[in-house]
């Protein structure tokens, strides 16, 4: 199936403006590329280290941290 | 496909969305030598000279590295994850949220942000290179002040023949001067713990006199507040770096690894410790004094140095954020660098008068990104649920999704107005001086949180149910009904 173009030069564009209009055509019908898969494995990739963090200055907060 | 001329490539694919097969991020270990060589610059040197006057070490230490680590967080989730998805940069990212007319305040902040910093630590870089041979007792001050711009004008050719060259180039340099940094900071390191012993070194305190405080727990609060607000000020920079990332498996690893804990933490540390044990912050005499004056002036030399890639990559950036002007875009590149670049041979005239200034200027610059941060990681993970209309990103009119009330999305503005009022009205950046509140989180993290609920709130109530910002009709535009017409 041949993708449907989904945006255009706008009136008065230059050669810049083409390339443009290439790069989001071809982007945007990449759906199977590795960019558009889903974000969740990095996000998931995030939090363990967020918590790690967290939970490192809450037992610093309580165990070292007493006036 | 491309269809620019040689000129042009290296700068202008910095504005237009990076294709998936020209993306140069594709090695894990290329990366993070990025990452490392960005962040163990000479500036995070004097962070980490800085640290201690928490007024305990080791609970500096491990504050510092936990607020980096947790401020590391929304930069990746709003800035770097969704330049990675859709090839763009963070500033042309935040038309989404901010309008195709608002981004201006994101671009402006980024601008300030970006070129206040490069002219700072440039015309540090020249002055401690420069005045080099007089510390040294070789030259007398008059001659060493000659020397500060010749070594100025050099530094500034060689690196604008490097930015000329594009991201490919300085990437390359990065892959050589990450790891030279790292090994006079692990050497610097392994120097402390032979003359004084790790004991020594974590548990020696600033003089009471220094310290900002005398609480523990503030103690370390303001150790993580240091840590978070480092590791937030990349949020404008990161999101161009992983527009050139090829791969999801190296979004998390090489930033955390390679920018938070090495590149960073282990460079703070280390000055940390120094800067207690030499009682003072300036790596340019405690290098000196850790190894001796001629190792020392060497090692400070290659320091500053290697300090330049980080300062160009920094330049590369504010040059491709700086084409969301549209005179600019039309520049060749290299005159848009030759722009970019010329407030750094004033800053190396006037040092004293930048560092007093521009610094002020360059962090109040950087005050929006914080609550910008919340809103954008927001808007982008739960009110648009990972999906942004590329194209419409680059409409500037009215037919365009993210055109809101006259291209200006004027509840994130405010939203963004009131986060960065209440983080002044909490901790003062400049003086250090902090309200009551900021002794339970810091004054950042709450900000950045705190933004985004309010603007979570405000467009269920506000924006949403006007019908503006494209929340409900972009997908349905983007999925084939209408063709945008689109221009740079």
């Amino acid at each position: 199936m041949e993708n449907k173009p989904r945006c255009e030069v706008r009136p008065g564009g230059g050669a810049l403006d083409r390339e443009l209009v290439a790069r989001l055509n071809e982007l945007i019908n990449q759906s199977e590329s590795e960019p558009m898969q889903s974000l969740w494995p990095a996000v998931r990739e995030i939090a363990s280290w967020t918590v790690a963090a967290a939970l490192i200055a809450t037992v610093s907060l309580c165990c070292l941290c007493k006036g | 496909m491309s269809s620019l001329s040689n000129e042009n490539a290296a700068g202008v694919t910095g504005r237009l969305p990076s294709l998936e097969s020209e993306r140069s991020f594709s090695c894990y270990r290329s990366l993070t030598f990025t990452q490392i060589s960005l962040t163990a610059a000479i500036w995070t040197v004097l962070v980490g000279g800085m640290v201690p006057s928490a007024g305990n070490t080791l609970l500096a230490i491990i504050g510092y590295t936990c607020g980096a680590v947790l401020g590391m967080t929304p930069v990746l989730l709003g800035s770097a994850l969704p330049s990675f998805r859709y090839g763009v940069d963070v500033i042309e990212l935040s038309k989404a949220v901010l309008g195709v007319r608002g981004s201006a305040l994101a671009l402006a902040g980024f601008l300030v942000m970006s070129l206040g910093g490069a002219a700072v630590a440039f015309a540090m870089i020249c002055r401690g290179i420069g005045m080099m041979p007089a510390h040294a007792g070789r030259i007398g001050i008059a001659a060493s002040e000659q020397s500060v711009v010749f070594v100025g004008c050099i530094t500034l050719v060689l690196m604008y023949v490097l930015l000329r060259r594009g991201l490919d180039t300085v990437q390359r340099i990065n892959n050589i001067v990450g790891p030279i940094f790292v090994l006079f900071i692990t050497a610097s390191l392994l120097l402390l713990l032979w003359k004084c012993g790790l004991r020594t070194l974590v548990l020696t305190n600033v003089p009471a006199g220094q310290a900002l405080t005398h609480d523990p727990r503030r103690a370390f609060i303001y150790a993580l507040e240091f840590g978070a607000t480092v590791s937030l000020s990349w949020y404008p920079y990161l999101g161009g770096m992983y527009r050139t990332v090829k791969h999801r498996r190296h979004t998390v690893g090489p930033c955390m690894i390679g920018g938070v804990l090495v590149g960073g933490g282990l460079t703070v540390v280390v000055s940390a410790m120094a800067a207690v044990q030499f009682g003072t912050a300036d790596p340019a005499i405690w290098f000196i004094q850790l190894t001796g004056p001629i190792i020392g002036s060497v090692v400070v030399s290659i320091v500053l140095l290697v300090s330049i890639s980080a300062i160009g990559m920094t330049v590369y950036l504010a040059a491709v954020g700086a084409q969301q002007i549209n005179v600019l875009a039309r520049m060749p590149w290299s005159w848009l660098l030759a722009l970019m670049l010329v407030p750094l041979p004033l800053a190396v005239v006037n040092t004293s008068w930048v560092l007093a200034h521009v610094m002020t200027i360059a962090t109040f610059g950087g005050l929006i990104f914080f609550g910008l941060s919340g809103v954008m990681v927001v808007d982008f993970w739960i009110l648009r649920r990972q999906f942004i209309a590329l194209e419409h990103l680059f409409v500037a009119d009215n037919s365009g999704c993210y055109w809101f009330w006259g291209g200006v999305n004027w509840v994130a503005i405010a939203v963004i107005a009131a986060s960065s009022a209440i983080y002044l009205r909490i901790y003062d950046p400049i003086t250090l001086r902090s309200a009551d509140a900021f002794q339970f989180f810091g004054a950042v993290l709450p900000v950045v949180v705190g933004s985004g609920a309010l603007y979570y709130v405000l467009a269920k109530l506000i924006v949403i149910p006007s019908g503006r910002g494209g929340y409900h009709a972009c997908r349905i535009r983007s999925a084939g009904e209408g063709i945008a017409r689109v221009g740079l």
